[in-house]
């Protein structure tokens, strides 16, 4: 079975964490009908190109399938190469939510819900849930930040909100003082602030913004996970989530125990923690039910949750539409208190 | 049941051995050329897909950087929406990008670079956009102009993009090239084989026709010589194997047909032999017949010789009688003249005329056998017409013997057909011939008793005339004594003598004529007798032809069986 995600970061860390976490506690079952599961884990930096590198090096390894990528621009570039040839390799990811990952294949499987769905929660919270008119929007421009824009746009302007502008940036440490010098000069009409990007940019983002007297809500999709770490910085700001550890499910209580347990040092498992030993699992659900073949595992894929039963896990109930997406994915809205994440609404 | 023990099965197994064969080699073309433009299809579809979106981005860029300057100089909401959708619009045409089929780890590289470079020309105006709207004009100039960096090398990765799919398309063409080099060997190679198999099957399967057929000829040439021995004919294939023991079945058919042929033609032959001697049995009693037709016609001959005798006898012996008659006539008037006298002289003469009347009744009787001699005379004429007939019948039966006889030769050597129609024209020659000798007999009979009857009454006027010239000397000798008156009477009476002597010597050449006759019946009874010998031979004769016809007509219906069954053994061909 192969991994790939980016085990240096924040993000990726405990992701690979959980897959240990889950092929243990299988092998340690019994295996997989008396076989023993290998991990084959691959770093893929969290950079598209080494994404392709990598996908390329596990299709040669000749592994069943692979649970990954994280981020939606690694696993888009990646899913051509495991979907090349005549028997693609079954892709499931954790937390890669771009939109345009439902058309990337019928080989793509995801587990969270799609930037859209983080979009739109965020635009409903802000309008409905914080009755936040004016703003603005830093995206990321890549497809992650772009998509989570597009969706936030699109419902925003549905909610019949005044079009909030958007300005994209690039890189973790990015130069956006032009932005917020922009927005900053419409200090008194701006009443939120928008990151659609990952935690690291968020944080300095946060940095400027506070910096330049820019105190309005900051609010971002699942991508600002982590985000509670940056100390008071982050306290206040709101994040849509599709996992939170502190979720009451037994499943849930079980995991977060047995990875406390398994990795002291670790700290909670995050969404793609969560994602990935659910995948690890409902892999091996595919594996028992309907063979070992790539090409069985495949269609074991495509029929959970229609032909096959839906997986019960710890983010949820998992069930595949016919584009490899969750059939029902609901979206969290977190809310840093205290340096810690807590359940601001459930979606 | 050998698979290729007929010919047809060979035929068809190395028909369909070619089909199959065909049928790979048009698969085989029809697949690579259907491969080869699907592929190509496929490439093409690529290559105009990706050039036009290769074309597309760079345009969309373009049109970006068009509009991003335009803002720079003049902002407008309008212009800043229409930068963000020309943005996502160019991301769009890279996802598609992404998703043509094929691309290698490289190209998804350049478009990972290619989206890099685009974000950050997107950030670069975005952020001279910013600087703009805050007035900051120098920093937004700035600002742009680190969008140059980006645009361009965006440029050359389109440019690098389009380039790699060229040369993946030749690199295809040229993989598609040698498939299609590989393939046309492959098709090369079937086509050999196709032809080698195919001569192989044609060479094989005129060998295996030609070796049997061989025999099968050298076999018939031997029938049609005459040699109807079985031939030991090696293997071959079913069809040549039927035709063979067919061959082989009319040959045994032929030999008992001919060994009954050689038994017929053996009978027939015998038959023949059969028919040949009686052939010769027949020409030999034909000779017989002709000889013995040949005599009686000779005999005939010699009957109307003597007829012809008999004829002048009987003239001279009816002017003799004719003259015997007048010298009678003359003697009775003498006579009377004698009793006038007489009377005239007395009882002396009544002595003289009653010898003289005694000479006239002898004389009248002796004139009445003249008239008997005239008319047996007359019966002797019938008797030459007889032997007249008698003698052409005997030639017209001598004439049909001898054409019968002709007949019979030719017919032997000819034929045995018309042996029982010859055999009844002997008979009828041999029943002709018989009538003939009994008629013959019957006139020799009846001349023998007409010239009995003539001797007889020959002798009794002989005799009545010696007892009138005794009567006559005696009435001499009263009429010398009655004298010289009867002087008259006298010479009366000499008259008489002399018509007496005449009569006698008429009546002595009579008797000659009479013993001539005598000769003539002896003559006519030994030809009559000579012509019974002949009807006897000829009857024989006849009779031996008769049972020789019978024989030839059963050797005849002998032959004619044996040739019956050699018509029938002949009809069992079919011609």
């Amino acid at each position: 079975m192969g991994l790939a995600g980016p085990f240096g970061d924040a993000v990726g860390r405990p992701m690979r964490l959980a897959a240990l976490l889950a092929v243990e506690e299988i092998n340690a079952a019994g295996g997989i009908e008396g076989r023993s599961v290998e991990l084959v884990a691959a770093d893929d930096f969290g950079d598209p190109d080494s994404a392709v590198v990598v996908a390329a090096r596990l299709v040669s390894q000749g592994v069943t399938a692979v649970v990954g990528h994280v981020y939606s621009g690694t696993t888009l570039a990646a899913a051509p190469v495991y979907g090349a040839g005549p028997d693609p390799v079954a892709v499931v990811t954790p937390s890669s939510s771009a939109p345009e990952l439902s058309e990337a294949g019928d080989h793509v499987f995801r587990l969270c819900p799609t930037d859209l769905e983080h979009g739109a929660a965020l635009a409903n919270w802000v309008r409905r849930g914080l009755g936040l008119e004016r703003g603005g929007v830093l995206y990321l421009n890549d497809a992650y930040g772009r998509g989570v824009r597009q969706s936030f746009l699109s419902r925003f302007a549905g909610t019949a909100g005044r079009a909030p502008q958007a300005f994209p940036y690039l890189g973790t440490r990015p130069a956006v003082g032009a932005y917020l010098d922009r927005l900053a000069a419409e200090k008194d009409s701006i009443q939120f602030l928008i990151v659609a990007g990952n935690r690291d940019e968020g944080v300095e983002i946060l940095r400027q913004a506070r910096a330049r007297g820019l105190t309005v809500p900051v609010l971002g999709a699942d991508g600002l996970e982590g985000i509670e770490t940056a100390g008071s910085l982050a306290e206040g700001v709101y994040l849509t989530a599709a996992y939170l550890p502190m979720v009451e499910t037994d499943q849930n209580q079980r995991f977060v125990g047995a990875f406390r347990t398994r990795f002291p040092e670790a700290g909670a498992p995050n969404q793609p923690a969560a994602a990935t030993y659910d995948a690890v699992y409902l892999l091996r659900e595919v594996l028992v039910r309907a063979g070992v073949s790539k090409t069985a595992v495949l269609r074991g894929l495509a029929a959970t949750g229609r032909e096959l039963p839906a997986y019960q896990g710890v983010t949820g109930v998992i069930a595949f539409d016919e584009q490899g997406d969750l059939q029902r994915s609901p979206v969290l809205i977190g809310v840093v208190r205290n340096g810690a994440v807590e359940v601001a609404a459930r979606r | 049941m050998n698979l290729f023990g007929s010919l047809r099965s060979r035929v068809i197994t190395g028909l369909a051995l070619l089909f199959v064969l065909f049928l790979t080699l048009a698969a085989l073309g029809i697949g690579s050329l259907r491969s080869q433009a699907r592929a190509m299809d496929v490439e093409l579809d690529f290559l105009i897909r990706s050039s036009a979106l290769a074309t597309d981005m760079v345009s969309r860029v373009g049109e970006q950087i068009r509009a991003a300057e335009g803002y720079l100089l003049e902002p407008t909401p309008e212009l800043g929406r229409e930068l963000i959708r020309l943005g996502d619009s160019s991301h769009v045409l890279r996802r598609r990008y992404r998703l043509l089929p094929g691309l290698s780890p490289r190209d998804q590289a350049i478009l990972n670079r290619l989206s890099l470079n685009q974000a950050r020309l997107e950030v670069a105006y975005a952020t001279a956009h910013a600087y703009r709207d805050l007035g900051r004009l120098a920093e937004a100039r700035a600002a742009a102009d680190g969008a140059r960096a980006p645009g361009d090398t965006l440029m050359a990765q389109v440019r690098a993009l389009t380039r790699s799919q060229e040369a993946r398309v030749d690199a295809r063409v040229e993989a598609f090239r040698g498939q299609v080099a590989d393939r046309q060997a492959i098709v090369y190679v079937l086509v050999a084989l196709a032809i080698a198999l195919g001569g192989g099957a044609a060479y094989l399967t005129v060998r295996s026709i030609d070796a049997p057929l061989q025999e099968l000829i050298a076999s018939a040439r031997r029938f049609g010589e005459g040699d109807l021995r079985p031939a030991q004919l090696g293997a071959m294939p079913r069809e040549l194997a039927t035709l063979a023991q067919a061959m082989g079945t009319m040959g045994s058919r032929l030999r008992s047909v001919i060994d009954s042929t050689v038994r017929e033609s053996r009978g027939i032959s015998l038959s023949a032999g059969d028919l040949s001697a009686m052939s010769e049995e027949l020409a030999a009693s034909s000779h017989e017949i002709v000889k013995a037709v040949g005599g009686v016609t000779a005999s005939a001959e010699a009957q109307v010789l003597e007829v012809r005798n008999a004829e002048g006898l009987l003239a001279r012996l009816r002017e003799a009688s004719a003259q015997d008659l007048t010298a009678t006539e003359r003697v009775v008037a003498l006579g009377e003249a004698s009793r006038a006298l007489s009377a005239r002289h007395g009882t002396d003469l009544t002595a003289a005329a009653d010898a003289l009347a005694l000479l006239r009744d002898e004389v009248r009787r002796a004139a009445q056998e003249a008239r008997e001699l005239g008319r047996f005379i007359a019966r002797v004429s019938e008797i030459r017409d007889l032997a007249q007939q008698l003698a052409s019948e005997s030639d017209v039966l001598a004439l049909n013997a001898s054409v019968e006889a002709a007949r019979g030769t030719e017919g032997v050597s000819g034929g045995g057909g018309g042996g029982v129609g010859r055999a009844g024209g002997f008979t009828a020659v041999a029943e002709e011939t018989r009538r003939l000798a009994e008629s013959s007999r019957s006139a020799a009979g009846r001349v023998a008793s007409v010239v009995e009857a003539v001797e007889a009454r020959t002798e009794t006027v002989l005799g009545t005339l010696q007892h009138a010239a005794s009567r006559a000397s005696e009435g001499e000798a009263t009429t010398r004594r009655s004298s010289v008156a009867l002087q008259e009477i006298g010479r009366l009476v000499d008259a008489m003598r002399d018509i007496a002597t005449r009569v006698a010597r008429s009546a002595e050449e009579s008797k000659q004529v009479g013993a001539r006759f005598a000769d003539l019946r002896a003559h006519l009874e030994r030809i009559a007798q000579e012509n019974v010998v002949a009807g006897e031979a000829v009857t024989a004769a006849a009779t031996q032809q008769s049972e020789a016809t019978d024989d030839i007509a059963t050797s005849a219906a002998g032959l004619l069986e044996a040739s019956e069954r050699l018509a029938a053994l002949v009809a069992g061909f079919r011609t």
